[in-house]
């Protein structure tokens, strides 16, 4: 392979996904954008050129019949990687460029290397975080990237080479409303404290919020308490389905330690489990636990770190 | 009506082992004899949406039959144990691929037999499927089938109606909510937050055994699905293994302190550890 592609909406995100292609040492990465406004977002994303090619903006996943039959073109000459940001969008038109592609996919990445013979072997989680997958596939393919997993390049990069997409009109777009977040972007956050099904009354979520004040945490809740009991939003739900976090800092409240939400929290530095079960699985999961009531026991621990 | 006049919306679904019975071992190989089989969780929210959008178009209500939700899904021999489980929640008839190649596929190969058993149903306006399956979670089951059928995609949807032959949804997108309309035949991978599965009763659990059900072959598939060989079956990548994920933590656990004790510690290692 001489050339690797990277393309993600998010231009943070493709610096990353340019700082992966660059460690597999080859001729040259260049970084897709669908409009000159996006080419000018990736203006110091390190990629050895920009390919602009002018597709649909509104939706770049519905750019990928067209992005698919560009690159079919490229990877004829030269068997290459295509690698995107595992967004919404970009699962959406990685996983369609690979099947108008026919080939090889692998998504939310781990890790991945460069095999001989002109393969990547990548690995990645399965059964909600308990098993992981190495596998290994022929180039041409295409593998998607979670944000914060790979370290970003920087330098300049500059339009190298302009194209047009045939665009893709069957999807209209008929409105769009921004998702007005409250409280601190957990994505960012550097320490976040757990609701799990634990807590009888939703008012008394207050006990963990004390704890967040001091210190300076958002909240974030198992799947049950978004989804079943509706306490708290959707976007607080961590987990497999739900938002994948790595803070300094996690405590866990009232909560078993399901894996579908351990995968969503195991990259955080520090884990504290609070569950009055001894042998409930989160403990295995924690590097400190206290192993009682958590009406108890979460004031104690406000008490003490203030 | 007659029944290649029937509209179909078909819902793809995946029998997959229960994640939660999964045992690593202490060498970190993976232990799954255990597992019992279900219908993939994110799964039942998709045969959820599908009926629900059937519903709303009076589906179910009449004797005159002009839309009909079916299941559909592509596993071992093993598969055809899901139907009852799977039709007990709504849809009105099953339709399997059964064979050896599931045991080596890919999302490429999954991809591949469920379009062709798309193909294979007559008059399917709306494939629903969920985002990923609880076991691999790859999404690209539903990106890959609308790329093979050449059909749109609507991804990530939050809510959808379908009015005649036009579906308006919701997506969530990381950052905003937004509104699209496509006219079908479409593809459709759903969220699972708006879509609570239905319990089914003892009423759904008897009915759905004697519900139709498929199993599509050669004949019908243009491949055989015992044929591992056959190009249409054959995965796009070359060594698989698994191993258990082990997570490397302290598990410095306080039990029998009082609560003022315990927290005390605690808090005193995370002052350590540099993390408050």
């Amino acid at each position: 392979m001489d050339t690797a592609y990277v393309y993600s909406e998010k231009p943070v995100l493709a610096a990353q996904l340019v700082g992966l292609a660059k460690s597999f040492e080859v001729k040259e990465v260049l970084a897709i954008a669908f409009d000159d406004e996006s080419s000018a977002a990736l203006s110091n994303c390190g990629a050895d050129g920009i390919i602009e090619l002018s597709g649909d903006s509104a939706m770049p996943e519905n750019n990928a019949r067209s992005l698919a039959s560009w690159l079919s073109d490229a990877f004829a000459v030269d068997p290459g990687l295509l690698i995107v940001g595992a967004t919404s969008i970009g699962r959406d038109l990685s996983a369609r460029v690979a099947g108008y592609l026919d080939c090889g996919f692998s998504g939310d990445i781990i890790s991945a290397e460069l095999a001989e013979d002109d393969a990547i072997s990548t690995t990645r989680s399965e059964y909600g975080g308990a098993v992981v997958l190495a596998e290994t596939l022929p180039l041409p393919a295409v593998i998607t990237v979670p944000a914060g997993r790979f370290d970003a390049a920087s330098g300049a990069a500059s339009i190298i080479d302009k194209g047009t997409l045939e665009p893709d009109t069957r999807i209209e777009v008929t409105g769009t409303t921004p998702i007005v977040k409250e409280g601190i972007d957990l994505s960012r956050a550097k320490a976040i404290v757990g609701v799990g099904m634990g807590f009888s009354a939703r008012e008394d979520i207050a006990l963990a919020e004390d704890l967040a004040a001091v210190i300076d945490a958002g909240i974030g809740c198992t799947r049950g308490i978004a989804e079943e009991r509706h306490w708290l939003s959707t976007e607080q739900y961590l987990g497999l389905s739900g938002l994948t976090v790595a803070p300094d800092l996690y405590v866990a409240v009232g909560m078993s330690g399901q894996v579908q939400h351990l995968a969503g929290v195991r990259d955080s530095k520090v884990i504290v489990a609070i569950n009055k079960n001894e042998e409930a699985p989160i403990f295995k999961a924690a590097d400190y636990g206290i192993v009682g009531d958590l009406y108890e026991v979460l004031p104690a621990l406000t008490a003490a770190l203030k | 009506m007659s029944d290649t006049a029937m509209q179909r919306y078909v819902v793809c679904y995946k029998w997959v082992l229960d994640e939660a019975d999964i045992r690593v071992l202490d060498d970190l190989k993976v232990d799954m004899t255990r597992a019992k089989g279900k219908v993939s969780d994110f799964d039942r929210s998709a045969i959820e949406a599908a009926m629900r959008a059937a519903e709303a178009q009076g589906a179910g209500e009449s004797q005159d039959k002009a839309l009909e939700v079916h299941a559909l899904t592509f596993g071992d021999a093993e598969v055809t144990r899901s139907l009852k489980d799977a039709l007990s929640r709504g849809p009105a008839e099953g339709w399997t691929i059964a064979g050896e190649a599931a045991k080596t596929a890919d999302g490429r190969v999954s991809a591949q037999a469920l379009a062709a058993g798309i193909k294979a149903i007559p008059n399917v306006s709306c494939v629903f499927a969920a985002e990923g399956a609880s076991d691999t979670y790859a999404r690209q089951i539903p990106s890959r089938i609308a790329a093979i059928l050449d059909w749109p995609l609507i991804s990530s949807v939050l809510t959808l109606k379908i009015e005649g032959d036009e579906l308006i949804a919701t997506r969530k997108l990381e950052d905003c909510l937004q509104n699209v309309r496509v006219t079908l035949p479409a593809v459709v991978s759903v969220l699972p937050e708006d879509y609570e599965p239905r319990t089914p009763g003892l009423k759904a659990v008897m009915a759905a055994g004697r519900k139709p059900t498929h199993e599509l072959g050669s004949a019908e598939l243009g491949f055989d699905p015992n044929d591992v060989a056959s190009p249409m079956l054959s995965p796009k990548r070359l060594n698989v293994s698994q191993i258990g994920y082990a997570a490397a933590r302290k598990n410095i656990i306080h039990k029998g302190l009082s609560a003022d004790e315990a927290a005390q510690s605690v808090a005193s290692a995370l002052r350590k550890e540099g993390v408050v």
